[in-house]
């Protein structure tokens, strides 16, 4: 990689008459540090003692580490004063060589972060136990990356902008169709054969750095790994198709026969608010989706079992929200209480939600979707503990009148993905 | 080390064969690993590399690019 121009960088007033003091006051790094110069090139700017600015950086480790992440940001963004009067070196971004270095320990830091949380026990709580700053670090880190490639693509094109125009342009979208492919690829089964294709081209890199030339490979097969690991992560499958599935059953008898409903990527909306609940009536839906959003919407007075869970991603039911890696959401309220729905549902990675909402939208998101308030995370509970409540059996037929009132135009699809045959029991029958 | 070898395809490469690896087991169901674990494994093997490229030889597209910053007549 490559070092910017290392020679010094003139003040613009090089008025050999001029003296310091008449020269603007410049914000550089110092050569009178303790790390990267940063404190002490604040002190001087401000004339006050460095000291104040070292402790101000130790102590926002304790609140979020932001400071750390403005102590970073000045260290690469300010120059730094030369060791001849008036000198000045480039910022440390300029030159690709401690930028590549920083990024790379960036790098390395999230990934011990990230590692350490996937490892249990871990002293503190799973959901929030990622370095605050992990996210941008690695956002930075990437975009470091990025940079350094740019300025190798600069080179390979001949030094000028319009070149490195042309050719990351071409670059991206070549590395992008790449990225799409094996993570297609990847999605249908064959991952095997992308993490085949990393290892052969680790192969000819090794070969390559005995008879030269030869890095461009690492970028294609950055280009592979990201999308292989993350359909690896996630598990993501394009089996059960892409696209939108909107099933609005209006009686039991267009239930799949198991009760499955499944999208390998896209929307899945299962609305259960027209069907003919009867006191007694215990329906058994299992939602399968690979990448996107599912939803599964029941009157408001259905009470429901349900085993929500993401490896990547969002599940809400009924209020009880939670996300990040592995979430997972369960209500287990009321048991024997009918009518009601057993929902289990699971998504790669992407948002599944239980709404029992009777006139909330499930077709669109905003003021008129299904989610707009945080306040309705605590209504939604409250009508699922009323919907659960035992000492409430029967089901009022006009409310489930009014349910199937909502939303029913326009449907794009009323089929099951196996109509034909019912999924719903009667409490007692067995499963 | 020997002076001919280029370290940053070196590395990168053992690491690249690394990464694969554990790749082809987690697809081929030799164990599965959590997405936690799979992005700390991508984000060492990405800082790895930028840290090869930082501390390793130039390129030769790079020496060029330093020559031109250096002498750009």
């Amino acid at each position: 990689m490559t070092d910017a121009d290392p020679t010094p960088q003139q003040p613009s007033q090089e008025g050999g008459g001029e003296s310091r003091s008449e020269r603007p006051k410049r914000l550089v790094r110092s050569r009178d540090r303790m790390l990267a110069g940063v404190a002490s090139g604040l002190g001087e700017y401000f004339n006050v003692d460095p000291a104040i600015f070292r402790i101000g950086f130790a102590l926002s480790i304790f609140v979020g580490g932001l400071g750390i992440l403005a102590y970073v940001a000045l260290a690469l963004l300010l120059p730094e004063r030369g060791e001849r009067e008036g000198e000045e070196l480039p910022p440390l971004i300029q030159r690709s060589r401690p930028l590549a270095i920083a990024a790379g320990v960036f790098a390395l830091i999230v990934a011990l972060s990230w590692g350490a949380v996937s490892f249990d026990p871990w002293p503190f709580d799973r959901g929030g136990a990622g370095w605050v700053f992990g996210g941008p670090l690695l956002f930075f880190a990437l975009l470091a990356g990025a940079y350094i490639v740019a300025r190798g693509l600069k080179g390979s094109a001949g030094g000028g902008w319009l070149g490195l125009l042309l050719v990351g342009t071409i670059a991206f979208f070549g590395l992008s169709i790449l990225a799409v492919c094996a993570a297609w690829v990847a999605a249908v089964g064959h991952g095997a054969a992308i993490a085949g294709a990393i290892i052969a081209i680790g192969v000819m890199l090794v070969v390559a750095a005995f008879a030269g030339g030869g890095r461009w490979l690492i970028v294609p097969a950055l280009a592979l790994a990201v999308p292989l690991a993350f359909v690896a992560a996630t598990d993501v499958s394009f089996g059960g198709g892409i696209g939108e599935r909107v099933y609005r059953p209006a009686s039991a008898e267009v239930l799949p026969a198991d009760g499955r409903y499944e999208l390998g990527v896209g929307r899945l909306v299962v609305d259960l608010r027209e069907l003919d609940w009867e006191p007694g009536d215990v329906v058994e839906v299992e939602l399968d989706l690979g990448l996107g959003e599912g939803v599964v919407a029941v009157p408001e007075t259905v009470c429901v079992a349900a085993d929500l869970r993401a490896r990547m991603g969002v599940v809400s039911a009924a209020g009880d929200e939670s996300d990040g890696f592995d979430a997972e959401s369960t209500l287990n309220l009321g048991t024997g209480v009918t009518p009601r729905l057993e929902l289990r549902g699971e998504v790669d990675a992407g948002r599944l939600e239980l709404v029992n909402d009777d006139t909330a939208d499930v077709d669109e998101h905003g003021p008129d979707g299904f989610r707009w308030h945080d306040d309705d995370d605590e209504l939604a509970a409250e009508r699922m503990r009323e919907a659960c409540d035992p000492d409430r059996q029967a089901l009022p037929q006009a409310d489930a009148d009014d349910a199937t009132t909502d939303g029913a135009a326009g449907e794009r699809s009323d089929s099951a993905p196996d109509a034909g045959a019912s999924g719903l029991r009667e409490e007692g029958s067995g499963r | 080390m020997s002076r001919g070898v280029d370290r940053v395809s070196l590395v990168s490469g053992l690491v690249l064969i690394g990464l694969g690896t554990v790749l082809l087991f987690d697809q081929t169901g030799a164990f599965d690993l959590s997405p936690g674990l799979l992005g700390a494994a991508l984000a060492a093997a990405v800082g790895v590399i930028l840290l090869a490229s930082g501390i390793g030889e130039p390129a030769q597209s790079e020496r060029d690019e330093e020559e031109r910053e250096r002498d750009p007549t």
